[in-house]
């Protein structure tokens, strides 16, 4: 329970302005930080963008409803006096506004991990928390929130909610040091930094003795993405489970399909029970300026 | 259809690397595997004729 002092007088009764509407969300991995003096930097934020790939994603919002619990009041027996019980922790629907494509790979992501999570305001202001306490204080943070991603499937009738994302806050005191970044910057120029959504599937079983995986790549809901070289593939040793899986020939087909040999360490073709993890990354120099989802690739013994 | 063949099968002993020639040209005729592994091991400088190494 908290027991504060009372509220202290000079309140600036010369701005009076209403608190903004939340106008977008930027979700980010938890552990998103900026210094109080990094914050104001376009450049600081462009590059978790397009080269850390720690700011995910911004997402249109059509609506959203805060969906936190009305504290628990309880009447004295004796006084009459009412009480408040609990504190619950805020939180949120948000219905967005994306591309099918765009959504399929947010409903693939979002399954109720806790990720970090900025609100652009209807001002363009950036609201996060600024930390006050323990060995990063001053940092400007994302609310931590545990994100879950639903769908019924398509849009109901003269209806724009049903895609949501479920946010739910884990720490109120986030909320209590919440900051507004004013910053000098429009927040359009993080979704110009944002590298292109590519969509990556496999269109056939894969080969059981040469380990040939076929796949596709396009544009999210556009053309197939041609010229790919098998430097724009990354293979991810931590979520697979092979040592050091690579590409033991890349084939472009034509019109976006490719064909990937898959192989373990030094030319070891993947077997049954082997499992790999490949994306599509174009880099340009140090930024990533095309990134696909994750395909998971199964050996098959011949 | 231009392939791509990983630098590291240059580096295989030759019975290894023509195995896995015959296995590719099995699955995958389309492609001329052989020209391809000849043209790899001749970027690579790697020799396959004159006197066989121990691990060949």
């Amino acid at each position: 329970m908290g027991c504060s002092v009372s509220l202290p007088g000079g309140l600036n009764t010369d701005c009076q302005m209403p608190q903004a509407e939340i106008k977008n969300v930027l979700i980010c991995d938890k552990d998103v930080k900026f210094s109080f003096t990094e914050k104001d930097v376009l450049a600081n934020w462009t590059t978790k963008i397009k080269q850390d790939l720690t700011i995910h994603a911004i997402a249109g919002l059509v609506n959203y409803s805060p969906t936190t619990d009305d504290p628990n009041i309880v009447t004295n027996a004796v006084s009459k006096a009412k009480s408040i019980t609990n504190r619950p922790v805020p939180s949120f629907e948000f219905m967005l506004d994306a591309n099918v494509c765009d959504f399929k790979a947010i409903l693939q992501t979002l399954k109720g991990g806790v990720y970090g999570i900025f609100f652009e305001m209807q001002d363009g202001t950036i609201q996060g928390y600024l930390d006050q306490s323990g060995t990063e204080v001053g940092y400007f943070k994302p609310y931590k929130a545990r994100i879950n991603a639903y769908t019924k499937g398509a849009q109901e009738i003269d209806s724009n909610e049903s895609f949501k994302l479920y946010v739910n806050f884990l720490n109120s005191n986030e909320l209590e040091n919440q900051f507004y970044l004013e910053p000098s910057w429009s927040v359009t120029e993080l979704l110009d930094a944002m590298p292109i959504g590519l969509n990556i599937v496999k269109t056939a079983i894969i080969t059981a003795a040469t380990a040939t995986q076929a796949f596709q790549v396009n544009t999210r809901c556009a053309e197939g993405k041609t010229g790919l070289v098998v430097g724009n593939l990354e293979f991810s040793a931590s979520k697979s489970n092979v040592a050091t899986p690579n590409a033991g020939t890349f084939a472009e087909v034509g019109g976006g399909a490719y064909t990937v040999v898959v192989e373990k360490g030094v030319s070891t073709p993947i077997v049954s029970g082997d499992l790999v993890y490949m994306r599509v990354k174009v880099l340009s120099g140090s930024d990533v300026t095309h990134l696909s989802n994750w395909i998971r690739i199964e050996g098959i013994t011949p | 259809m231009k392939v791509w063949i990983n630098p590291a099968k240059a580096k295989m002993p030759k019975k290894e690397q023509d195995e896995w020639v015959a296995l590719m040209a099995k699955h995958h005729p389309e492609t001329d595997w052989k020209t391809l592994m000849s043209e790899l091991n001749a970027t690579h400088n790697v020799k396959r004729t004159g006197r066989k190494s121990k691990e060949d």
